[in-house]
């Protein structure tokens, strides 16, 4: 035997693990295995139909690629909250008429590349007629075109506008888009009289789109940004870009970036010395952004579809079953998923029993006059649903509304 | 004897590359065949890696930035000048050679640890420069609406069309850095990473090899890049960050290091990474203990083991010994 | 605001970041020294510390709600012992070849990370500060109290180590062990033991400036990569395997940080700190302070 025999043998060997592998993975699309989570696993038995009474009603299969290991695990934890409340609600009714609707849950780690393969997991291997994809504007970005290759609708719940743009008829977005929560903060802080603005913002997609929307809407005033400054999203220290900042002399600092950072630039912004109002769109109406900013969060501005969860019966009711389900106050993103999981189910029951994602994507598309949690839900050809965001401001470290639309 | 030996290396060859060959149809379903091309690109990227690594004995941390400066290159060309596949393909390799100077330079001044950081840096300032300057790279917005390679009117249009594609780019890539680590090049490689004072006492230009090495593997990861860009047909920054370098690192430790077939088997680490998806919370941790346990009992990584038991093999027919030729050094020569 | 008050505010920003790059990058330089060891699982290690003291100041064990600086005791004390562990653990991969070394050592850094985000999830938390939030005016510069402890608790643990290090029986042991493991050890030194000790002050100072920065960062098991990246670099800069170049590394890494975000370009703050750190060691390639390079391995 020859060196090189030995080789191929070897790789040979290695061949057939990876043909191993590739079959064993195929084994998991078995409803029953990892696929269901204890959380999504109908908790009361679902209601029979008579129709079927020797086996059990099939599963529908829905889709989930959101971050829950590293920095944006939050928005992965928040999203899945919202999404498990409404499924876990309507199989506790029974179902879409008998069929039980399961949540196959894959973790994106926030990495597109992952969210890609993931997507074409969940769509050629589990199967699912429907997901919910992604809580990142990147991970979203990359996940589209997939998603319209194989013509499966996915609801999304990142901002970036263009997420809509890439002509793909089965995107739906769960919220209104980046520039709605930008456009509103800057129309409102322009009309209280403000005029000098700053904007501080992450280098990552969502904080890149957040700033340019900030500036289109002040440059729709006639005005312009004093600078725009930049951190990169794993930064903790901001005080180069806030002595900068403090140099223009700005009245309102708008912040573009996440809940954590956004919450430690006010926070150090005040020690500084900065006496002026802070401002700033989706992530900076959430407890986290209060917890983190301290007193500095108090009397900062904020625009969001979902102001308070004490606005209206529904939202009081969807706090009091969210805090009774994960024992903490919700907020705008479980919200926003929320809503995207019950227009799913709505369209999922006008499918029934055609259940495809044509069907699917057809009825999502029909959603209109729809009271959510955030507004009165109508989707366009694009898939935004959401046009109107509120204004709202820290007030005794909470989420108070001053105008909602 | 030797027809014989011949016949089975031959039958051996013909049924791996039929077993190669039918992958697509032996895999159920698209996304096991986006795993295998996935496979395909990381083993490129290992291959670069193990030529610098393994046989020059450069420490290139900066491999996930030259897979990004490779996409970019192909998708900027591609979406902006309508460059097809084929052209943006060897342009991809000229942009990644020049930076591969760039970042060879510091490894004539500094070595090891501080070589490590320096790579790691320059990779960090790309990648920085990606996100930064919008105007030409979108920024983290990405790049959409790559278009998919077509040759003679047929487009690689599919994951099981693209997966030939990868291939054909994986085999002649492995082909190719066989014979770079198995002749002049490999010969000064080698005697600078053995012994570098020795090397440039011998005469060997070590300089200009040190940097050809990371030219080399910076080439593979740009390579691995525009099969990328025209794979994905859309690319951002967060794409290319170091955790993908430090995943490449990892598939070519487990394979082996300083054996070029160490990178191909190395690959098995991007489908066990997906069979570990089963354990949910769990999967990073068994993955971290994995690589532990790799590197404290097999630090040859699986081609170390091989090399063991060939070893073993070796000795039981201690007649047989006569190796005509001596391909690969063992592995456990990476240290 | 005068040009002066605003470079000096600049700088005082930077100091304190920069006196958290420099404990941990202590760590990374004393666990060289003495093992030839490069830790990349070292950022970690400054989380898991930072979660060891701060559970405990909010009240997140068994109800347990200490003082700050207790809670500060008992977190670099338990993981100066979680370090002991890890010396053991670590050992066989002082003696491996670079490489293995980085990617064992980053192995145990993904497995602690997720252990991390398994047992306190992956949310995070703020921390509220013991110390007054209202900044302290000096001549326009505002110092925030809980900077000033940073800086002055990191200087206090700094000339502590180097006395400790230069003065005591067991501190000139230790030095004598990194000097030569084979003449220490014929001399009766045990190399092991005072290899665990460095291992245990290395994690301690690592966890004491987790704690100390918690109240002005935020805390989750995302927080390791950076520190541990940022760290690593400020060790390499100022030399590695030295004690007053970690800390001169740590100081300059981060004011150089500060300075390019605020006077030269927020958006590249990274990348500048990361190329004067390769100019640097182009120039110099030991480090500022660094002795000529020692090869060990």
């Amino acid at each position: 035997m020859t060196r090189r025999n030995v080789f191929l043998a070897i790789t040979m060997l290695t061949v057939v693990a990876v043909l191993l592998g590739a079959c064993g993975a195929k084994a998991t699309p078995t409803p029953t295995k990892p696929a269901v989570q204890p959380t999504t696993a109908p908790t009361t038995a679902p209601v029979q139909p008579t129709t079927a009474p020797t086996q059990p009603p099939e599963p529908i299969k829905i889709g989930w690629i959101a971050p829950k290991t590293g920095t944006n695990a939050i928005l992965g934890e928040w999203d899945e909250r919202g999404i498990l409340l409404a499924f876990e609600a309507k199989n506790a009714q029974g179902g879409i008429h008998g069929r039980p609707l399961v949540l196959i849950q894959e973790d994106d780690e926030a990495d597109p590349t992952k969210a890609v393969a993931l997507a074409q997991k969940l769509i050629t291997q589990d199967k699912v007629v429907a997901a919910f994809a992604c809580t990142n504007s990147t991970t979203t970005l990359a996940v589209v075109d997939i998603f319209k290759e194989y013509k499966i609708p996915h609801l999304t719940s990142a901002l970036n506008a263009t997420i809509t743009q890439k002509g793909s008829k089965y995107v739906f977005r769960d919220c209104p888009a980046g520039p709605a929560y930008e456009k509103s903060i800057v129309d409102f802080m322009v009309g209280k009289g403000f005029k000098r603005f700053a904007i501080i913002s992450d280098t990552s997609a969502y904080g890149k789109g957040e700033a340019e929307y900030q500036t289109n809407a002040l440059k729709a005033h006639g005005l312009e940004p004093l600078t725009v400054e930049w951190y990169a999203i794993d930064d903790k220290d901001f005080t180069g870009q806030l002595t900068k900042i403090l140099q223009t002399n700005p009245e309102v600092i708008l912040f573009g970036g996440s809940e954590v950072a956004s919450g430690l630039i006010a926070k150090q912004a005040r020690q500084l010395g900065f006496t002026g109002q802070f401002a700033g769109g989706a992530a900076i109406g959430t407890t986290k952004f209060i917890e983190v900013a301290g007193e500095a969060a108090e009397g900062t501005y904020y625009s969001n579809p979902y102001i308070t969860n004490d606005l209206n019966d529904l939202t009081r009711d969807f706090a009091a079953r969210y805090k009774a389900r994960w024992g903490d106050e919700p907020e705008s993103h479980g919200a926003k998923a929320y809503d995207g999981a019950t227009v799913l189910i709505m369209a999922l029951e006008a499918a029934y029993p055609d259940i495809t994602p044509e069907r699917i994507t057809e009825e999502l598309h029909k959603i209109c006059g729809v009271q959510g949690l955030q507004g009165v839900i109508c989707y366009d050809e694009n898939g935004e649903g959401l046009h109107e965001v509120g204004i709202g401001v820290v007030k005794d470290g909470k989420l108070t509304p001053v105008s909602v639309k | 004897m030797k027809t014989r030996s011949t016949l089975w290396k031959t039958l051996a060859l013909v049924a791996f590359l039929a077993l190669l060959l039918a992958m697509p149809k032996i895999a159920r379903n698209d996304y096991q065949v986006r795993i295998l091309n996935m496979t395909g690109l990381y083993i490129l990227i290992s291959l670069g890696l193990n030529i610098a690594m393994g046989y020059c004995g450069q420490i290139n941390l900066a491999m996930g930035a030259f897979w990004a400066v490779g996409a970019y290159t192909a998708a900027l060309l591609n979406t902006n000048f309508k460059w097809p596949f084929w052209l943006t393909l060897p342009a991809a390799m000229v942009i990644s050679a020049i930076i591969g100077v760039v970042v060879g330079l510091p490894s004539l001044k500094v070595r090891s640890h501080y070589l490590a950081i320096v790579t790691i840096g320059l990779g960090e300032v790309i990648n920085i420069i990606l996100v930064n300057e919008e105007k030409i790279t979108r920024g983290a917005m990405g790049i959409p609406g790559i278009k998919r390679p077509s040759l003679f009117g047929f487009t690689f249009n599919s994951e099981q069309k693209y997966y030939y594609l990868v291939l054909v780019a994986v085999i002649l890539g492995y082909l190719i850095a066989r014979q770079i680590t198995r002749h002049r090049f490999g010969r000064a490689f080698r005697a600078i990473r053995d012994d570098y004072v020795a090397a440039k006492a011998m005469g060997v230009n070590t300089g200009f090899y040190q940097i050809l090495a990371i030219v080399i593997s910076g080439v593979y990861a740009g390579v691995a890049g525009v099969l990328f860009a025209h794979l994905n047909t859309y690319i951002s920054p967060d794409i290319f960050e170091f955790r993908s370098t430090l995943f490449v690192l990892t598939m070519t430790m487990v394979g082996g290091m300083g054996n070029l077939l160490g990178s191909l088997v190395g690959g098995i680490l991007v489908i066990l990474q997906e069979a570990l998806r089963t354990f949910k919370d769990w999967q990073l941790v068994f993955y971290g203990v994995a690589v532990v346990l790799v590197v404290l009992f097999f630090p040859g990584g699986v081609m170390g083991i091989a090399q063991r038991w060939r070893e073993r093999q070796a000795t039981r027919l201690a007649s047989a010994a006569e190796k005509e030729e001596a391909g690969n050094p063992p592995s456990g020569e990476v240290r | 605001m005068t040009k002066t008050v605003i470079l000096i505010q600049t700088i005082v920003g930077g100091l304190g970041i920069g006196s958290i790059y420099a404990l941990v990058a202590l760590g990374y330089s004393m666990v060289y020294r003495s093992m030839g060891l490069v830790n990349f699982a070292h950022g970690s290690i400054y989380m898991i510390g930072t979660y060891f003291g701060i559970i405990f100041y909010r009240g997140m064990v068994a109800g347990i709600h200490l003082p700050y600086w207790a809670a500060f005791i008992v977190g670099v004390l338990l993981t100066a012992i979680l370090g002991v562990l890890l010396e053991r653990l670590f050992r066989p991969l002082a003696n491996l070849d670079l490489m293995l070394m980085l990617l064992g050592t980053i192995g145990v850094g993904i497995m602690l990370d997720n252990l991390a985000i398994i047992v306190w999830g992956a949310e995070g938390f703020a921390v509220r500060s013991p110390l007054p939030s209202k900044p302290i005016l000096v001549g326009g510069v505002s110092l925030l109290p809980q900077m000033l402890l940073v800086i002055g608790v990191g200087t206090l643990l700094m000339v502590g180590l180097q006395t400790f290090l230069s003065r005591t029986k067991v501190g000139k042991a230790m030095r004598a062990a990194a000097q030569d493991r084979e003449i220490a050890s014929a001399m009766g030194i045990p190399v092991n033991f005072t290899n665990a000790i460095t291992f245990a002050i290395g994690s301690g100072l690592a966890s004491a400036a987790g704690i100390l920065a918690a109240p002005i960062v935020y805390v989750n098991p995302s927080m390791s990569a950076a520190v541990g990246i940022k760290g690593f670099a400020s060790a390499i800069l100022g030399g590695l395997g030295s004690i007053p170049g970690a800390i001169v590394g740590g100081l300059s890494f981060g004011v150089i940080e500060a300075i390019s975000a605020g006077f030269i370009s927020s958006a590249y703050t990274k990348g500048i700190a990361f190329i004067i750190m390769v100019l640097v060691l182009m120039v110099k390639p030991s480090g500022i302070v660094g002795e000529t390079t020692v090869e060990k391995v």
